[in-house]
């Protein structure tokens, strides 16, 4: 029997942070948008010195259409069979979620901004939406506020437990000018407030 | 590619194993891509779920070439990875098994001999 983590920890210490799955494995993105061979390691060794517990969530995009999908927008996703997909795989992360809160730890969320499924602050689109065969550039991929259909439906799910992240952020790593130095900075102040 | 027990991300949460960080940073810094199981106190009836997405990564990625292996530590229950439920599913689609190794306590403070093999 493994005991509960943290079961003899100071409140304080009992943190955790729930992340995209891509921040772990940058071989689930899209071919050409990985920005590092397999962990990000600035973001994930970060939350590890800042004594954070981690947790890795399923990326949707691998499960349903696997490694070697187009790159889309949430228009295209956001459609009641991709949305059952993630209600799916929600129901069993929220699970491990749901533990790690009645538990007392303090859980959060990083996702990937910018992202149609994993974004929590941006997500993209694309104006008008497309169709058809794939012909678009990476220029007219439209990051705007909002979250994706992954993190929309896991939350809705947590919702129905009564649970939500106590907070939430995202590294903008699909946003074309992302700065790995800047979201550090981020990362480092939303980890420690 | 490397699917492995939560331990060797989260040391921290196990008080009768060593706070090694060297088979994650080995991980790392080989390049390796990790799919990290959940922490086996914090999954229940939702295990399924974890089990078939995780074989389901498996397939998928041995198929478009990619190599891939199973990391677990020995004495935890299903050495902290499920591996006996992982093996099942994978035996039940019929799909080659993936490398596999299970780590000793003894072996997780210096594990670079024995991952030689594997991490490459």
């Amino acid at each position: 029997m493994i005991p509960l983590p943290g079961k003899k920890k100071q409140d304080a210490q009992k943190r955790v942070v729930f992340v995209a799955h891509c921040l772990l494995n940058q071989n689930a993105k899209v071919a050409e948008f990985a920005r590092y061979p397999g962990v990000v390691s600035p973001i994930v060794d970060l939350a590890r010195q800042k004594g954070y517990a981690i947790e890795q969530l399923p990326c949707p995009e691998v499960l349903a259409m696997g490694i070697t999908r187009w790159w889309t927008t949430k228009d295209i996703y956001d459609n009641p069979g991709y949305r059952r997909h993630c209600a799916g795989l929600a129901k069993w992360t929220a699970d491990v979620i749901e533990r790690y809160a009645k538990n007392g730890y303090d859980v959060r969320l990083i996702g990937l901004d910018g992202s149609p499924s994993s974004g929590v602050r941006f997500t993209g689109t694309s104006e008008p939406i497309w169709g058809g065969r794939p012909n678009a550039t990476v220029e007219q991929y439209k990051i705007v506020p909002g979250k994706g259909v992954w993190i929309d439906e896991l939350e809705k799910e947590l919702s129905r437990r009564g649970l939500a992240f106590q907070k939430a952020t995202g590294v903008p790593m699909d946003d074309p000018t992302f700065s790995m130095e800047k979201s550090v900075r981020e990362i480092e102040q939303f980890l420690e407030e | 590619m490397a699917v492995v027990a939560d331990y060797y991300v989260n040391p921290q949460n196990y008080p009768r194993y060593p706070k090694s960080n060297r088979v994650y940073e080995k991980l790392r810094d080989a390049g390796y891509g990790i799919i990290k199981m959940p922490h086996p106190a914090m999954v229940g009836k939702g295990i399924e779920g974890w089990i078939v997405s995780t074989v389901d990564q498996i397939q998928e990625y041995a198929n478009r070439g990619f190599r891939v292996f199973v990391l677990g530590v020995e004495g935890l229950p299903g050495k902290g990875i499920w591996m006996n439920l992982i093996t099942k599913e994978v035996k039940k689609r019929g799909i080659p098994q993936p490398d596999a190794m299970v780590l000793k306590k003894t072996q997780l403070e210096e594990p670079e001999a024995v991952l030689e093999s594997l991490v490459k």
